[in-house]
């Protein structure tokens, strides 16, 4: 069955197609799911619905009004969640047991655990700020993500990361975690 | 031990902690994960925040919503 196309769906459609775009491309790279992408897209969509009623409206609102929007509804989405109790979707991590091979033996895999905790209290240890860039770093965010989160310039991310990294190499290497330590 | 090897060994490491982790009561309100997104209150803050966001599966999840939605709308803090 076909009808005539909404125009307040049209608008709907227009305004958000690059939002929902830029939503998941940004997302993606830190493992954001598919579901909350949806959910937040969806609840902008509403929002503009109810507030703006028409298609003239729709196409007419500022950037500021759909930014607004936009990190208002996503606010609300993890409230209820929260509220709801829910277990939010774990961010897509790899594996770092699958990559070591495919049947790692136990002694193998105790030696791996042991590893992932000394690099954890290593991590742990740093100090705040180095930290902080630290764990930023090594969940995936590169420099320029960094600096722009803390809103550093590139040569202060730079400097804090590296030295946050020989920090974290040293402390390693005192609990006698060298450079052949499980390697590729 | 290499880059790679050292993400993926504090990433296993991140999963197993939060695998026996109880439950969230220690995690920061969502406006409080806004704040950081928005760069509004003091550095130390931001910062002690990112500690933990990056530490905590839920509020990471929860943080890249809220991040995606700042920048996918368009509003962009300049750099300090």
């Amino acid at each position: 069955m076909t009808g005539t196309p909404d125009p307040t769906s049209e608008a709907l459609d227009a305004v958000l197609k690059r939002f929902a775009e830029r939503v998941k491309y940004i997302g993606v790279q830190h493992g954001l799911q598919g579901s909350d992408v949806d959910d937040l897209v969806q609840e902008v969509r509403l929002r503009l619905w109810k507030a703006l009623e028409s298609d003239e409206r729709i196409l007419s609102a500022s950037a500021t009004y759909i930014h607004r929007t936009a990190v208002s509804a996503a606010l609300d989405v993890l409230r209820r969640r929260r509220a709801r109790r829910e277990t939010p979707v774990r961010l897509s991590r790899p594996s770092g047991l699958a990559m070591l091979g495919e049947s790692p033996s136990a002694d193998r895999m105790t030696e791996v655990v042991e590893l992932q905790e000394m690099v954890g209290r290593a991590v742990d240890a740093l100090i705040p700020a180095r930290r902080s860039v630290i764990k930023m770093y090594l969940a995936g965010y590169g420099r320029e993500e960094i600096a722009d989160l803390l809103g550093w310039t590139e040569p202060k991310t730079r400097n804090l990361l590296y030295r946050g990294l020989a920090d974290l190499r040293e402390a390693l290497t005192e609990m006698g975690i060298g450079p052949e330590s499980l390697d590729d | 031990m290499t880059e790679r090897r050292l993400r993926q060994s504090y990433d296993m490491m991140l999963a197993l902690r939060a695998e026996t982790a109880p439950g969230r009561e220690g995690c920061p309100e969502v406006e409080r994960l806004l704040a950081v997104v928005e760069r509004s209150g003091s550095e130390a803050a931001r910062l002690g925040l990112l500690d933990h966001v990056m530490a905590c599966p839920h509020c990471h999840a929860e943080f890249e919503l809220l991040r995606a939605a700042h920048r996918a709308s368009g509003q962009h803090p300049a750099r300090e």
